[in-house]
């Protein structure tokens, strides 16, 4: 059985950024209903008993259900674990990578932005690992996530923004260039330093 | 000439409370807008300068396809509703309903459910194809045009058509939505 992972933090910890309607619509109501669809879907199949990990391995193979509930899931537990009012600056490890693979902050800074905006519908846009060890930003659409075997862009997800509407609707509205520049200035580069050293 | 933000024939408060005025101000007056803007931003310099909407549908890829198509699909949407909808068609549409789908709730429960699945962001359709009402689902901007599909009626399900009003629940906002069906309107689309 699959749980939700509770939030580290209280609603109203990521205000002004994130407020508690947008975010307890967003991981009581939405995330929550995957994970029930997600159990639903794998019970009395070959497919329980597996990590999400898993499962997101063989995405290819399993039913459309499986996919997008488990990319679902994993893809929310990241979001949600990488969101902080606190500590903003990655280590000394975490940013020569980001030097190295986009050249300097600023150019990683600019594409992290440039493809959250002109992504078209809903999906996520993730910084990941490759398996060379280089990092790269990329935008998958609907669940996917780097880790599947489907992923046109495959690696290890550091950081996952939700680009669907629901992940700020409620604050943002149609404004979703507002939401990515919250984002931004939510993000938990302390847990992502940890992450990229830990792969 | 510049693409426009088609007038509506009816107040953005009046299909409440199916939807409600901040919805529709919100998807009225800044998504569809936005995508009216985006156009117009998109085609000068370009083949479809000039070019009709269903022009841009059928031969338009990326951002001007995206915008034009979201432009032709919410104006079909809002064209669609009226606040004295509701009800079931009569006449020639009643009796092809029934002929393809069996009968209307038959209909209305296929139709319900292909918006209900519709993973993602999209539209569901009810369209004439080959002299035969299908229901299909379109994925984004998609549009049946492009399949040589007549486009009757539609239903929205990106989630800024409804996350305002019914949040996570899409069921209960494409149960509602029913009830602001302007049926006279989709059969003349026949």
């Amino acid at each position: 059985m699959f749980e939700p992972t509770p939030l580290r933090y209280t609603p109203h910890f990521l205000l002004p950024y994130l407020d508690e309607e947008t975010l307890s619509l967003h991981q009581g109501a939405y995330y929550a209903s995957c994970i029930e669809q997600l159990n639903r879907s794998v019970e009395g199949t070959f497919m329980k008993g597996m990590s999400l990990e898993e499962l997101l391995q063989q995405a290819s193979r399993l039913p459309d259900s499986v996919r997008r509930n488990a990319g679902a899931v994993y893809n929310h537990n990241l979001y949600f674990e990488m969101l902080t009012s606190g500590t903003k600056t990655p280590s000394p490890q975490l940013s020569k990578a980001i030097n190295s693979s986009f050249g300097s902050w600023e150019l990683f800074k600019r594409k992290f932005f440039s493809m959250a905006l002109s992504f078209f519908g809903s999906g996520w846009l993730f910084l990941m690992k490759e398996y060379t060890g280089k990092l790269d930003v990329c935008v998958l659409p609907g669940e996917d996530n780097p880790l599947m075997d489907v992923a046109e862009k495959r690696g290890i997800p550091l950081l996952a923004m939700d680009l669907w509407e629901h992940a700020y609707y409620p604050l943002y509205r149609h404004n979703r260039a507002a939401y990515v520049d919250a984002f931004w200035q939510l993000i938990h580069w302390h847990e992502v330093s940890k992450r990229y050293e830990m792969y | 000439m510049a693409f426009e933000l088609p007038k509506l024939p009816y107040d953005l408060g009046a299909l409440e409370p199916v939807i409600s005025r901040q919805t529709m101000e919100f998807h009225y007056g800044k998504h569809h807008q936005a995508y009216v803007n985006n156009l117009n931003n998109l085609v000068p310099g370009t083949k479809f300068e000039n070019a009709s909407l269903e022009t841009i549908i059928m031969e338009a890829d990326g951002g001007i396809f995206n915008n034009g198509a979201q432009v032709w699909n919410h104006t079909f949407y809002f064209l669609s509703l009226s606040p004295r909808g509701g009800g079931e068609p009569s006449g020639q549409l009643a009796e092809r309903i029934k002929k393809d789908f069996g009968s209307f709730s038959a209909f209305k429960e296929t139709f319900s459910k292909s918006a209900a699945t519709l993973f993602g962001s999209g539209w569901a359709w009810l369209v004439d194809h080959n002299g035969k009402l299908e229901i299909v689902q379109e994925s984004n901007a998609g549009n049946p045009l492009r399949k040589g599909m007549k486009p009757l009626f539609t239903i929205d399900v990106w989630e800024h058509a409804y996350y305002l009003d019914y949040q996570n629940r899409r069921p209960d906002y494409i149960a509602k939505f029913f009830d602001i069906v302007n049926w006279t309107a989709v059969a003349e689309r026949l």
